[in-house]
């Protein structure tokens, strides 16, 4: 009976709770593959959006460099358009189109009516 | 024992790696210190250097505004064309493409081209065709840099009051000099990233290292419409009388803002190296003349406000020579008793010299300087002359006599208008202003000029005194009849002064003027027109008279002043104008 207990526990120990041991061992290394594919994951997510803005980042610059060459191009025109517009509006041009190109003449006082309001 | 031994190796060789690895980590945290902290900044000027570069942008002169926002003075950029003689391999050949583009010698190409020097400038501030035929031309060793070029897009409106700028846009003369500090702007720099290519990028978005890089703006009282009436009236009145030069301002009574100043010669700015030199004087504010009989006006006005005289007093006028200290005074005419108003009237040197005498040297001395004589006017504009008076012990008898009449003293048109538009507005002396407000490139205001009143002169009843004296020159009998304005009452007096020559006064060479302010009951504008060395037409009523009644017929016209007169339905019956008869017994009530 002694015997036959001993061997008992010894099969017991020998197939039931080693396969028991080896189970466990294998979930645990599991769940520590699964952590660690979630860590590169993210590390890769990371990394990935990372690069995306810095690559975004690198683009919107280029975009400021040529809005602000457009900017100043821009402005320079803008300059241009003015002091063409002053030239072109200088008295002694618009007397000149007013008196020879249009007939136009300067009234003289008895010609001007004060109109009381 | 043995694994007892082999653990306690296992741990102690633990130990020694780990010792290993707090070491390694001691220096990188050492070097890291060293790196990041102690040459952080030298380093990170390194590292910028090599990625990162600066643009600098050219400062933007401000705008120069007329009184209405029309730009008198403005800055474009405009390129420049450059040459590296080392990268040029056939100096001749280049030469000859550029010399008949740029209009320039070809010996003045080539030996640009072929300098021995890395860079050299082969022109500054080229035509944009030109620089468009240059780049086409795609040579090596050929660049451009953008630089700033002022233009003055109205030419020769107010140009000496304007100035202009040199090569490297500072400026020179005028308003360009005297408010070249706040105009001309800050070089300003922009900090970005360099490509592989070499192309700017501003991961950072745009980094300025100083905002303030436009300079301000100037709005200034010139209204150019007006001051290009004044120029025309005066060139035409400069070409009549076939003189050296005029002068003439326009100022507005109350504000004592110019709003004309106009000077002969003009010059265009644009064109700098084709006008002479004496030409961009501004004469109204640097030269200075003796007034001649348009100063009695204000020995008149002193001798009144002081009590001395009154408006009905009589002079007994010599019949045209008078003996003082052993000179003879004359007058143009043979006059005997006139009343102050037929002194003014008729521009007696005598009557104005027993006047005088009647006030006393001080008085006179004290009223000439109220009046702002023999003092700069403060008007912000570069070479302002202060005028000149013998001084108070040096002035001899017949030295009161000449002041009184406008010799021995010498004063500039600025000085003139401004104690005319004294008597206009009532006895105030307000302060010239040329500019009216200084704005950032944003519109800011940075400063603005609001009117001054410097003192009050006279009273307002000797004032209106003077303004209704003042009416009797310009009506029939008057010596400036010929200023008269169809529809409008006028006030002023002719001056017409020998200049001095070799130390004694000159026999031909004269100074015209007509000064005086309209319309004269309810005064907006003080003017003076001054002519140099008239050849024909010699005096003040003949040569500077028309040019100040066209100039206020335009100039009333254009600021829409109601007629205050009637007006004569044929222009060439000026001289009948119905005009307020002096009243004695209404003024001296007064």
């Amino acid at each position: 009976m002694q015997n036959f207990l001993t061997s008992a526990e010894k099969f017991i120990h020998t197939n039931v709770l080693a396969r028991q041991r080896v189970r466990r061992d294998s979930d645990v290394s599991r769940r520590e593959m699964a952590a660690l594919v979630c860590m590169s994951l993210v590390i890769m997510l990371a990394f990935f959006m990372f690069l995306w803005v810095r690559i975004y980042s690198l683009e919107i610059g280029y975009r400021i460099s040529d809005d602000h060459r457009l900017n100043e191009e821009l402005i320079q025109e803008n300059q241009k358009l003015k002091v063409e517009r002053a030239s072109l509006k200088s008295s002694s041009r618009l007397e000149a189109i007013a008196l020879n190109q249009l007939g136009m003449s300067v009234p003289r006082p008895e010609q001007v009516v004060i109109i009381p309001w | 024992m043995v694994k007892l031994k082999s653990r306690n190796e296992l741990a102690k060789n633990i130990r020694f790696i780990a010792m290993g690895f707090v070491v390694l980590f001691a220096i990188a945290a050492l070097r890291a210190y060293f790196l990041q902290v102690l040459r952080s900044g030298e380093l990170a000027d390194m590292i910028r250097g090599q990625s990162t570069t600066s643009i600098e942008l050219l400062p933007r002169r401000g705008t120069v505004y007329d009184r209405n926002g029309t730009e008198l003075a403005a800055s474009l950029e405009v390129d420049s064309l450059y040459a590296r003689p080392s990268l040029i391999h056939d100096p001749k050949t280049v030469a000859q493409q550029l010399a008949p583009i740029l209009q320039l010698p070809l010996s003045a190409v080539y030996k640009d081209l072929a300098s021995t020097r890395p860079f050299v400038w082969v022109q500054r501030k080229v035509m944009p065709t030109q620089a468009d035929e240059i780049r086409a031309l795609k040579i090596e060793g050929l660049g451009f840099l953008k630089e700033s070029q002022r233009f003055y897009p109205q030419k020769e409106i107010a140009a000496q009051v304007l100035g202009f700028v040199g090569v490297d846009s500072q400026g020179l003369e005028g308003i360009e000099r005297q408010y070249d500090r706040l105009i001309k702007g800050k070089t300003r720099k922009l900090f970005a990233d360099r490509d592989a290519k070499g192309r700017h990028v501003f991961v950072e978005g745009l980094q300025p290292s100083d905002q303030s890089r436009e300079g301000n703006d100037l709005v200034l009282t010139i209204d150019k419409n007006i001051q290009y009436i004044a120029e025309k009236e005066l060139q035409t009145a400069v070409s009549a009388a076939q003189a050296k030069s005029g002068t003439a301002i326009v100022m507005d009574t109350q504000t004592g803002e110019v709003l004309a100043s106009a000077v002969c010669p003009l010059f265009n700015p644009n064109q700098l190296a084709e006008a002479e030199p004496d030409a961009w004087r501004n004469r109204a504010i640097t030269d200075i003349y003796e007034p001649g009989s348009t100063f009695k006006t204000f020995l008149v006005a002193s001798a009144l406000e002081e009590g001395v005289i009154k408006p009905a007093d009589m002079f007994f006028c010599e019949n045209g020579a008078y003996h003082v200290a052993n000179h003879i005074i004359h007058d143009h005419g043979s006059y005997g008793w006139l009343d102050v108003a037929n002194i003014i009237k008729h521009s007696s040197n005598i009557g104005a010299s027993k006047i005088g005498r009647q006030l006393g040297k001080e008085q006179m001395y004290k009223y000439i300087r109220r009046f702002g004589f023999t003092a700069e006017t403060g008007i912000s504009l570069p070479a302002e002359q202060s005028g000149f008076m013998p001084s108070l012990k040096n002035c001899s008898e017949h030295t009161q006599c000449t002041i009184s009449f406008g010799q021995s003293i010498t004063v500039t048109p600025l000085q003139m208008v401004t104690a005319y538009a004294a008597i206009a507005n009532g006895g105030m002396l307000m302060q010239p202003i040329i500019v009216k407000r200084i704005s950032d490139s944003q519109g800011g205001i940075v400063q603005e000029n609001s009117p001054v009143m410097r003192r009050r002169v006279i009273s307002p009843q000797t004032a209106r005194i003077m303004r209704d004296i003042l009416k009797q020159v310009v009506i029939p009998g008057g010596t400036g009849t010929r200023a008269a304005v169809n529809g409008y009452t006028v006030a002023g007096k002719t001056g017409t002064s020998q200049k001095i020559e070799q130390g004694g006064y000159s026999h031909s060479k004269v100074m015209a003027s007509f000064a005086g302010f309209v319309p004269a009951d309810e005064p907006r504008l003080a003017m003076i027109v001054l002519i140099d060395e008239p050849q024909r037409m010699k005096f003040g009523g003949e040569c500077a008279a028309p040019a100040f009644s066209r100039m206020a017929t335009d100039i009333l016209n254009y600021l829409h002043v109601a007629p205050d007169a009637v007006p004569a339905q044929d222009p060439g019956r000026v001289k009948e104008l119905k005009t307020e008869p002096f009243k004695v017994a209404k003024l001296d009530a007064d």
